[in-house]
Order: structure tokens, then sequence, then C-alpha cells
């Protein structure tokens, strides 16, 4: 991958930036983007693959915070369970994907539907300065928070330029 | 359920519920008017409400129920212990509030609700005075 001769400080501002289709940032659903309607975001990067299923995929609101000892991404996805949400490393991209059925009720039938039920996927693009080998994951009330910790050595070194 | 020949009685419930939640959201800071999205399922014994609610906690959450009307109260916190700065805040938090009224009165002490994985679910029903009876024609 070419954008893996990132040089260090380009990690201090980027730490961890989603994998999404340009189109977002035009809608300005970027970062401190004001919460919206409440309405679900639509699935990323077309072309990842067609779909195997019937049921629409959505990409789940994030918080991406800076603590003491890395990185926390919380992401909401309600009606995802910890037996079907899948947490992937491949080089530098963690990607989330939980599947979610509809629970509609016995003999009832829909009256009004503010939302749609589907599966949830996120890619994130994390830094070096992240130790991805060290990556943890806990679901509660339908919110994955995964906890990246940092690189205590990092590979790459700033070396110290004495004058001579 | 309801036959085509049928008024939609939910039609007006829709328009209602819109229009709780415009008043709700001038009053309300933080969470998303719309807050949580709910889908409404019909049935002839009553109604069955699910609601998208991911990181709010039991104890955080109100519900009650009032003759025909359903309100959902609650909070939402997303704040997380030694944060030094987000790079991306994109999940609202804050108090939030919303209001059904259903076509029909509901029995109150029938109320279940219960909340998995983010997703609550309410179960109501009427009461047995209020169901429509099938009356039987008599042959003469």
């Amino acid at each position: 991958m070419a954008d893996e001769s990132n040089t260090p400080q380009e990690h201090e501002s980027q730490a961890v930036e989603p994998n999404e289709p340009e189109a977002d940032q035009a809608r300005g659903e970027g970062q401190d983007a004001p919460q919206d309607d409440g309405s679900k975001m639509p699935a990323e990067a077309e072309g990842a693959g067609e779909p195997t299923r019937d049921r629409p995929t959505f990409r789940p609101r994030c918080d991406i915070v800076e603590t003491e000892d890395g990185l926390a991404i919380l992401a909401d996805m309600p009606g995802a369970k910890a037996d079907t949400l899948e947490v992937h490393v491949e080089k530098r991209e963690l990607s989330i994907r939980a599947e979610v059925e509809e629970q509609a009720p016995d003999g009832m039938s829909l009256a009004i539907r503010e939302y749609r039920t589907g599966d949830w996927e996120r890619r994130f693009s994390v830094s070096r300065a992240y130790d991805l080998d060290g990556v943890s994951a806990s679901l509660k009330d339908g919110v994955l928070t995964l906890t990246l910790p940092k690189v205590s050595d990092p590979e790459s070194k700033r070396i110290d330029v004495s004058a001579g | 359920m309801f036959g085509t020949t049928m008024r939609d009685p939910f039609r007006e419930m829709r328009q209602l519920t819109r229009q709780m939640d415009r008043l709700m959201s001038q009053g309300a800071a933080g969470a998303a008017a719309g807050f949580p999205a709910m889908n409404v399922y019909a049935g002839p014994d009553g109604v069955a409400i699910t609601a998208e609610v991911p990181g709010v906690d039991r104890d955080a959450l109100e519900i009650s129920v009032h003759r025909d009307t359903v309100t959902l109260k609650g909070e939402r916190r997303n704040e997380i212990e030694g944060a030094k700065g987000y790079h991306r805040r994109e999940r609202g938090a804050g108090r939030f509030t919303r209001t059904l009224s259903l076509p029909f009165p509901v029995d109150p002490e029938k109320v279940e609700a219960s909340l998995s994985d983010g997703m609550l679910h309410l179960s109501l029903h009427r009461p047995e005075s209020d169901k429509p009876r099938r009356i039987e024609v008599k042959a003469a």
C-alpha cells in the first residue's frame, strides 16, 4: 500500500480515518458535524462487493476518542449481538460488521415505519501510532467499544541529528 | 386487520407524532428531535412498538401510558472516561422525549417492555371492554 509511507507528523493529525466515499464529506457528515435528523447513515463504499442479502446495510454512527492509553472507537449498532459481530484487522484497516435481523412481532402488521433494520458495517484506516494487535472489543446495550492501545515502541522513530 | 375500505386509523397518528416531535424539539436540547426512531406494529389485540436506543441504560428510560398516549422519556450519555479529544463525534447525547397517540386506548396495567442489545420492545394491549366485538347475526 502506497499510503503506508506516511510520515509520523501526519499520523498525529489523522490518527484514525473512516474509509468513506467522498460524497459524504460533501453532505457535511464529516468531523464535528452536528447530529442530523437521526436517520441512519447509508452504507459506505459501493463496489466493495455485491450484497448477498436482501436487507440493507447501514453505517453505524461513531465517536472516535483519544484517551490516555490510546484510542477508543464507539459505534452505535442497535440490534447487534456478540455472536454475529465481526471485528477484522487487515493491514492497517479495522472493520466492524454485524448482522441484524428485523424483529417483527408475530401476527402483527407494520403501521408506522420510522427506521429500517439492516446490517451494520464500517471500516477505519488506522495510523501506525496505534497497535492493531492489541485491539479489544466489547458490546453493551447495542454500543460497540473498540480500544486501540498506543504503540509503546513505534517502528518509525525520529532520529535526532546532532550538529557536528 | 384493517380492511381496504376502512380509514387508516394510523394516518392521523403519524401526523400527530410529527407535530409532537416538533413541539418537543423546541424545548429539549441535545438528542435529535426524532430520537429514538420507532416502528409501530398493529394487531387485533393492540400494538407493539420497537425503538433503537443504543447506549441507553434501563434506569435512564421512563415509559408511561395514559389512555391512548404513550410517552417515552430518557437520557443518553456518551461521555468517555479520560477522553482527551475527539477525532470524530457523530453520536448524539442528551435528554429525549417522544409521545405517540394511538388510535385507541391501551390498558396501562398490561404494558410489557423489554430492552436488549440497544433495542426497546413495547407491547401494549387494548382493554377487553374496548375491543371490537363480532355480533352474530341470527337467522330469522
